[in-house]
């Protein structure tokens, strides 16, 4: 199985690594790799010897093997010192051979056990022949002369086949009997030959029997027994039987007759792996070795062998061989799989062992730990730290860590002089080189020896210098999880003292990483190539915005944020000197000579001074000389109404990078929006701009925040006396109203909600009567707190904490909620013994009053701690989930076409662009933002305003060039619309305030309104159509893999809001982790299936309620009035009073007579003459005696059935609710909890053509595949945005494609997946390893390498992303 | 016209009722000549902020009509900012007149006597 990785590498046959006897692969060309199983004469070929010896080391010391044995040194070497006996190679170079040991009787193969029942089903258990009629086996045989037969097909004709040939009984050949082959206990088969089942024996069964007759005589206990006789099919039989198999009938099942035959899946000898595989350990501790678990089991396996050729020769009893064979027969099963259940307790291993499979299997197994990922060099990894001075593109590396890590150089004319001093530093002073390697010799020498000075003396072109990590060296950064490709990144390293790896904090987000003991590693790439490709595709400068939706996930976090806030206040004044301070703070890294021009004073009388926004202002374009604009008008956290005039100032407005409105918060200068300053920038002014910019931020923010002082004390939580009066009025009002609630329930006057009862119904109004509680205290504190207050700051410009955070800190910490209820009664009706029972008052079921300031009671500390416990599990929980989740969606890959060419989408995202590139909302280009953007840019001031008109003309005329063809339809429609639009408001502006048309001279202010001119309208149109086109999807990308983190990657964040009640009170739908679980699992039983009904007349109460009466599921018993039994002397029957008044107040469209109906179609098997009807409401049914049981009984079946008969509605529905639309009042539909959507939509008053499910199986059964394709993206997009995620729509539609393009919804599971793989290797290095190789060596399969997951198996470049296209070589 | 401003009152106390002369120029010097709009800590040419109690520096970023009326009218809105510092100038077409986007001026304030 090994065989092929290394020798696709190297043209000669070399064994590297475990090897495994029977499956082997023959590889003949590099292009494809075929799976077979070794029969017994081609282990013989493979090995070097037999082996016989079950003693590994031969007596009288010196740890010599004993020739012969399983450590014989011709099957290789473990140890450094002695090398292979059979190449004369050494540990390192010596790949191994192989030996065999020779079984003396034959025994099953665990991981074709299953297939050799198969075998044995198919075939006559006497002539060994396929049991299929002639007609049946042309067939057959004419479907597998199909050329081009896939894995899939193969497997799905092998199933037929055996169907069939289980089917048959009588052998068409020699007319023998057949029964069923079954497992019959561990590695053992029965063939259950004289089974019968028919009343009329067949003649040859009877014939058998009757040889039984003697011997039933003289022993009756045998008669019983007599039809189960069975025949044990060992594996002598077993092999008997596969050898007389006709060549012609091997292709039927399915194998390939030149890569394995059926008598190979019995082994008689077993392959002996090289030693290097299991290498033999000298033991430090005590004398002797340890051996690995592999070379255990074979010398237990020889000894065994032994044992039984000594009984045969000797002749010991029968019994005695079977059982040896047994234990024979179990040792080699553990040899290839120890994971064997259902072993005999006296045959039990007594510790656990690694079989052949167990290596390969899992995240450590050979696939998953050591193909698909491998071990790397040139990597290190410690703890991290900030350091806000280094620009968000480099990474500060410890000397300790530059002096091992090393990028070898070549020399050329250019560097031969640093080099020259490099290679004369040595390995121990920092800037210095490890190795060197001459061009001629191609010896690596160690610098730390011989003579540097002559070494670099005599460095000459060509030379290779493995030299120290330097300043500017491009390294790769990573930490775990790495959940998406953000995880890691390029950077530029800085190579300084101590012993952290430090970076700008603006990158944490991206790594999710803090700084309190996170650990982080750094690979060095060791090519000129793959410095440039890393520099380009990850450099953290080209990675601002995530994939996910094109929002910039690296950008200033926490003290940035608060310093920018604080900074850009209107209150903020600097005199000369500290303006120019802070100033200079900016002059350092790139910025060290840059040019700064301070503004002119905003206040130039009485005193001069500047203000905070003057100063930002700076960050974003110290000079006039810079040709960076930045324009953004966008509204911040704590908008309040009124635009540019907003009472918190809180209207960001940003002219020609000059900041003239509003204060900077999270949502201007944070991640996850694409109003950030850094974000326009980027797209305006490229990566280089943005990284400087916020640089910038990240020096003059920390520097203002140490002068002006910015700390946290216990006189901020201190609530003042009017905070801790609001708070008691509040308390106390919540308290009243609960006890109210709680006494109301107690007389019963409590009018329930839709759906609950009446407990429940308390236990909803109270839960939200003391979340208000904290919530208005938290208002409370806004207001009462003083404006100097650091946390309210910090919750203001959202750069820490929020204001539920400060309202626990200072008033109250609020209601502690265990999975969305109060804390349940974990102690004897009640929550803790130090109350009532049944008690339902709010300090009783978890409210805690107190705040973190004042101290909270023991209670009140229990149930807090109950809460921050379902926090944590949750967490844990669905740490694991999603990262499972996320293994499995990243398994598929490619662009719109898989790894087998296969169409997945026509056109990715139906657009072809890229959802990094998004500006607006899923749009390429956010046109007004664009707009104002180039007005502000180019003035323009002497050029006249056109008219409407004019707009619209030169609009029409652009999009006619030659340069705007390539824009697809769809942006040509959006740029059309918007510019007819602005048109529009042009002429109405004109016409509003009376003016000509168009301008005839300067300075008229009123044309200032909605003005744009010639060359405006032409550079937005040139800077549009620029955006649209870079845009576009770069071909070979990802776009899978991509998407799969995209999806995968918010997963991790979905924690502690898993339930959330979506619209109607009491109907609840799974969201979440579990939600999303279920739609990739394609599941076909989710667990709140809710289908949407629109109905037809839709303002109606009335008819809403005769709608939801024919859907929900009425029971005849919710509608009688009473039903009791009668017994007359001449007559016995249940009389049914139905409750017409509830039957017309639920407006259920029954009658007696339809009931009747009911009753009939029932399962209850009541015949119509027994039904009878006595006027409007009374239904009688009668009992009749049948020969099973009496009437009574009858009677009393009926009384218990009746009540349950479904009288109207759909028997999968559980109920239906009536919707009232949030936004138009008098809108009504239905939501239907249930399946069978078929029958809902062909319910009278039902829309058919509006009414969705949101279970995919069953919109898929009713609609058909692309409406489940709509239905899946619409439930992912429905339950992230319920999470306040957002991910852009063209990942979710690449997701829904790949389920729905085989035409029939397939999971993300192992099995979807198999239906749309058909590579062996990348179906084995997913999940259930070993069966995939298995069943792949016994069909002979045959896998052509093309998969992206293949080529990483075998080490070869991956052909996508910039290997999807070569360069001829100049 | 009405005038929405942002005054430092901790340097310029400015309190309700007070009674006081604005002036919105584009240039400093006396006679009217545009000028360069540099800061020169030590130029000590006389301006028309000699005779001036306060005075600010900004810049009009935005002209707008009063969307919120329907009917035609010709009430149009000045926006200055001056580093932050807001100013609304709203009022008769006619009023404005001379207010450009993009452009730097100068507020001057000096308080009457009754």
């Amino acid at each position: 199985m090994w065989a092929e990785l290394s020798v696709l590498r190297f043209p000669q046959l070399m064994f590297s690594g475990p090897n495994h006897p029977s499956w082997y692969t023959r590889v003949l060309t590099r292009s494809h790799v075929t799976f077979g199983i070794l029969s017994s004469d081609e282990m013989r070929q493979h090995a070097h010897l037999q082996v016989v010896s079950k003693n590994l080391y031969a007596d009288g010391g010196g740890r010599k093997p004993v020739p012969f044995g399983v450590l014989d040194h011709r099957m290789g070497t473990s140890e450094k010192d002695n090398p292979c006996e059979t190449c004369g190679k050494n540990l390192a170079e010596c790949t191994g051979h192989f030996a065999y040991i020779d079984l003396e009787l034959p025994v099953f193969h665990i991981g074709y056990f299953r297939t050799t029942i198969n075998i044995l089903q198919c075939i006559c258990k006497t002539c060994s022949r396929v049991l299929l009629s002639p007609e049946h086996r042309q067939t057959f045989l004419d479907q597998l002369k199909k050329p081009n037969m896939s894995y899939l097909q193969k497997k799905a004709l092998k199933k037929k086949i055996i169907e069939r040939c289980k089917k048959s009984t009588n052998c068409t050949f020699c007319d023998t009997q057949n029964g069923v082959v079954k497992k019959c206990g561990l590695l053992k088969i029965v063939h259950e030959k004289y089974r019968h089942t028919k009343r009329v024996a067949d003649p040859k069964v009877v014939e058998f029997i009757h040889t039984f007759d003697d011997a039933v005589e003289h022993n009756k206990e045998l008669e019983p027994l007599l039809p189960k006789v069975q025949d044990v099919l060992n594996p002598m039989v077993t092999l008997n039987l596969f050898r007389q198999i006709k060549e012609e009938d091997i292709p039927l099942l399915m194998m390939n007759p030149d890569t394995g035959r059926p008598k190979d899946l019995i082994l008689t000898r077993i392959l002996v792996p090289p030693i290097c595989i299991r290498p033999s350990v000298i033991s430090d501790l005590k004398s002797g070795t340890n051996e690995d678990d592999i070379t255990m089991k074979l010398t237990e396996i020889i000894f065994l062998n032994d044992v039984i050729m000594k009984h045969r020769a000797t002749g010991a009893k029968m019994q005695m061989i079977m059982e040896d064979w047994d234990f024979l027969q179990l040792q080699v099963a553990l040899l290839y799989n120890s994971d064997t259940s259902g072993i005999p307790l006296h045959m039990q291993p007594k510790k656990p062992m690694r079989g052949f499979c167990q290596r390969l299997k899992g995240k450590q197994g050979r696939f998953r730990g050591n193909l698909s990922g491998k071990r790397v060099d040139y990597s290190g990894r410690t703890v991290i730290s900030p350091d806000p001075n280094l620009r968000i593109d480099q990474v500060v590396v410890p000397v300790h860590m530059a002096k091992i890590l090393t990028y070898p150089e070549r020399v050329n004319k250019a560097n031969i002089q640093m080099l020259k001093q490099l290679v004369m530093n040595g390995c121990d002073s920092h800037p210095g080189a490890n190795f060197i390697q001459q061009r001629d010799t191609n010896i690596k020498r160690y610098l730390r020896y011989g003579n540097r000075k002559k070494i670099a003396q005599d460095l000459k072109f060509g030379d290779i210098v493995e030299r120290h990590l330097i300043d500017n060296d491009i390294i790769l950064f990573n930490r775990q999880p790495s959940l998406h490709k953000l995880s890691i990144q390029a950077f530029y390293a800085k190579v300084m003292p101590f012993r952290t790896l430090r970076f700008n904090e603006c990158v944490c987000n991206p790594f999710n990483a803090d700084f309190d003991g996170d650990e982080m590693n750094i690979h060095v790439p060791q090519t000129e190539e793959a410095k440039a490709e890393a520099l380009i595709l990850m450099g953290s400068k080209s990675n601002i915005v995530t994939p996910r939706n094109g929002e910039p996930l690296i950008a200033a976090i926490q003290d940035f944020i608060t310093g920018g806030y604080l900074l850009t206040q209107k209150d903020v004044f600097f005199d000369r000197s500290h303006t120019c301070q802070l100033i200079s703070s900016i002059l350092a890294q790139s910025d060290q000579a840059t040019h700064i021009d301070l503004p002119p004073p905003a206040i130039r009388k009485p005193v001069c001074l500047w203000t905070g926004k003057q100063i930002f202002s700076l960050i974003l374009r110290p000079n006039r000389a810079c040709p960076v604009k930045a324009n953004l008008r966008a509204k911040g956290k704590n908008y309040t109404s009124g635009e540019d005039l907003c009472v918190n100032d809180s209207f960001v407005v940003i002219y020609n990078s000059e900041l003239l409105v509003g204060a900077m918060d999270k949502a201007l200068l944070g991640g996850g929006s694409k109003n950030n300053v850094f974000y326009v920038l980027l797209r305006d002014y490229g990566q280089e701009a943005a990284a400087v910019a916020m640089s910038r931020l990240a020096r003059i923010c920390p520097a203002f925040l140490t002068n002006r002082g910015f700390s946290i004390g216990i006189g901020d939580v201190t609530p003042g006396a009017g905070l801790l009066k609001a708070k008691r009025e509040l308390l106390e009002e919540g308290y009243a109203n609960c006890d109210e609630f709680i006494q109301e329930l107690k007389d019963g006057r409590l009018p329930s909600q839709a759906g609950c009862n009446p407990e429940e119904t308390l236990e909803a109004i109270i839960l939200k009567e003391l979340s208000v509680i904290r919530d208005h205290a938290g208002k409370a504190c806004l207001r009462e707190l003083d404006k100097s207050n650091s946390p309210l700051n910090m919750a203001i410009c959202g750069s820490k904490g929020s204001f539920i955070n400060i309202s626990q800190m200072i008033a109250c910490v609020g209601q502690q909620a265990i999975s969305g209820k109060r804390v349940p009664n974990g102690f004897e009706d009640r929550a803790l013994p130090h109350f009532e029972k049944h008690a339902k008052a709010p300090a009783a079921r978890g409210f805690v009053e107190n705040s973190f300031y004042s101290g909270l009671t023991p209670t009140e500390f229990f149930f807090h701690t109950m809460g921050g416990r379902e926090g944590l599990v949750d967490t844990a929980v669905k740490t694991a989930e999603t990262g499972y989740m996320q293994r499995r969606l990243v398994k598929y890959d490619m662009t719109v076409r898989n790894s087998m060419g296969d169409v997945v989408q026509f056109m990715y995202g139906a657009d072809g662009l890229d959802p990094a590139e998004m500006e607006g909302n899923e749009h390429p280009v956010d046109l007004s933002r664009i707009m104002q953007h180039i007005k502000n840019k180019y003035a323009c001031p002497n050029e006249m305003a056109l008219t409407g008109s004019q707009l619209t003309l030169i609009m029409d005329a652009a999009l006619e060039l030659e340069e705007f063809k390539e824009l697809s339809s769809s942006f040509k429609d959006d740029l059309k619309n918007y510019m007819y639009g602005l048109a529009k408001k042009v002429t109405t502006t004109r016409q509003k305030y009376n003016i000509p048309e168009s301008q005839k001279q300067k300075g008229q202010v009123v044309y200032q309104l909605n003005r744009v001119t010639a060359t405006q309208v032409q550079k937005f149109l040139v800077c549009c159509r620029e955006k649209f086109m870079r845009a576009k999807m770069e071909p070979g990308t990802a776009v899978g893999a991509v998407a799969a983190q995209s999806i995968g990657e918010p997963g991790t964040q979905m924690t502690l809001k898993t339930f959330h009640f979506a619209g109607v009170a009491s109907m609840n739908i799974t969201q979440g982790v579990p939600r999303i679980k279920e739609i990739i699992n394609a599941s076909k039983n989710i667990s709140t299936p809710v289908i949407t009904a629109e109905l037809d007349i839709d303002s109606d109460p009335e008819v809403a309620r005769i709608v939801k009466g024919c859907i929900e599921k009425t029971l005849l018993g919710e509608v009688t009035e009473y039903l009791e039994e009668v017994f007359l002397p001449d007559d016995c029957f249940i009389l049914i009073k139905l409750d017409l008044d509830r039957i017309k107040l639920l407006k259920l469209e029954v009658t007696n007579d339809t009931i009747r109906q009911s009753i009939l179609e029932s399962k209850l098997r009541v015949k119509a003459q027994h039904i009878r009807l006595h006027g409007d409401s009374v239904i009688c049914v009668e009992a009749v005696e049948s020969n099973k049981s009496a009437m009574y009984y009858v009677l009393q079946q009926l009384k218990e059935d009746l009540p349950k008969v479904i009288i109207k509605g759909i028997s999968t529905v559980s109920r239906a609710v009536i919707h009232i639309d949030e936004k138009q009042a008098n809108k009504y539909k239905l939501l239907v909890e249930g399946n069978n959507l078929r029958q809902v939509i062909a319910t009278r008053g039902v829309k058919g053509t509006q009414t969705v499910s949101n279970n995919i199986c069953e919109v898929e059964k009713t609609l058909g595949i692309e409406a489940a394709r709509t239905t899946i993206i619409n439930e992912i997009v429905y339950t992230m945005v319920n999470h306040g995620m957002s991910i852009d729509i063209r990942h979710i539609m690449l997701l829904a494609e790949l389920m729905t393009f085989k035409g029939e919804v397939l999971g993300i599971t192992r099995f979807g997946l198999a239906k749309m793989k058909e590579s062996v290797l990348m179906l084995a290095s997913f999940e259930k390893t070993s069966d995939h190789l298995f069943e792949a060596a016994y069909h002979g399969q045959r896998d052509a390498i093309c998969a992206t997951k293949d080529p990483a198996i075998k080490q070869r470049p991956l052909v996508f992303d910039t290997e999807e296209f070569h360069l001829p070589q100049a | 016209m009405d005038l929405i401003l942002d005054v430092n009152t901790q340097i310029y106390p400015m309190d309700l009722g007070d009674k006081f002369r604005m002036v919105i120029a584009t240039s400093l010097r006396e006679d009217g000549m545009a000028d360069d709009g540099e800061y020169d800590p030590t130029d000590a040419t006389p301006s028309r902020a000699d005779s001036f109690e306060y005075v600010m520096y900004g810049k009009v970023y935005r002209i707008e009509g009063d969307e919120s009326t329907p009917e035609p009218g010709s009430r149009l809105a000045a926006f200055v900012s001056f580093g932050g510092l807001l100013m609304r100038l709203q009022g008769d077409a006619n009023n404005l007149h001379g207010f450009e986007v993009d452009t730097h001026v100068y507020l001057f304030v000096k308080k009457l006597a009754f």
